[in-house]
């Protein structure tokens, strides 16, 4: 199964000259919860710097 | 592996809650769709999660989430796989889900309330990257992100990886701060 997604992943990722590509991508980041559920205070810095590096790479 | 290249960042989605989460998969289904085929749909999901020990099956929590004690919890969420259903929508993407979830400071009282995550089979186009083993806790600790995001975009601004050996590495630059194992 694995092995089956590996190579379904390659030929999906492949680079195609006649297309160019677009990534997009969404970032969820969810702080500030109820206390009950306790206290997670970096996901929004999170988000962040994992869309930083995912837009100014090029 | 192109996911390190430019991605458009459709919008940051802060504070969710179920609608939010979920109109957000749609608009990333959208998208994709309108893009055409061999497209890259990135979603990363930094937030509490949790496993339902009774049906093992993935949450993503939203902000307003109550009590744990009552099934409504479960009911208000948002299941993993109903996150993965709506991006099969986007059938000839690749579609890669991080989730850097778990976080290790979720109180779960209620003893039908597996901590932490159940692993999933990765459906056909799609990578799930997780960042706590399954059962596990993810770590919150880290002055300007947690380390599974800090390992995650560190990899990404690095050249000529693909996408098994760009996760790889942010595991094992992750998992020293960690609980997870294996």
């Amino acid at each position: 199964m694995m092995r089956a997604v590996v190579a379904l992943m390659l030929l999906v990722l492949m680079p195609s000259a006649a297309h160019a590509e677009k990534r997009f991508a969404i970032l969820i980041g969810n702080q500030s919860y109820d206390s009950s559920l306790g206290i997670s205070k970096n996901p929004l810095k999170g988000i962040t710097v994992v869309g930083d590096a995912l837009a100014h790479q090029g | 592996m192109r996911l390190r290249t430019k991605a458009e960042i459709l919008r940051p989605i802060k504070y969710a809650k179920r609608s939010g989460i979920l109109g957000g998969v749609r608009d990333l289904v959208r998208q994709l769709n309108a893009a055409g085929a061999s497209d890259i749909g990135f979603i990363y999901y930094s937030g509490h999660g949790a496993a339902e020990k009774d049906t093992n099956i993935n949450y993503l929590i939203p902000i307003d989430a109550k009590a744990l004690s009552t099934t409504a919890f479960w009911d208000d969420s948002v299941k993993l796989d109903d996150v993965q259903r709506l991006l099969d929508g986007a059938s000839s993407a690749a579609k890669f889900i991080v989730f850097d979830a778990c976080r290790n400071e979720l109180q779960l009282p209620t003893k039908d309330t597996g901590k932490g995550l159940v692993p999933v089979a990765d459906q056909q186009g799609m990578f799930i990257a997780y960042a706590s083993a399954p059962g596990r806790t993810a770590s919150d600790k880290g002055d300007h992100s947690g380390p599974y995001a800090a390992a995650l975009a560190s990899e990404l601004a690095r050249l000529g990886l693909d996408h098994l050996n760009l996760f790889q590495n942010v595991k094992e630059r992750c998992c020293p701060c960690t609980q997870a194992v294996g």
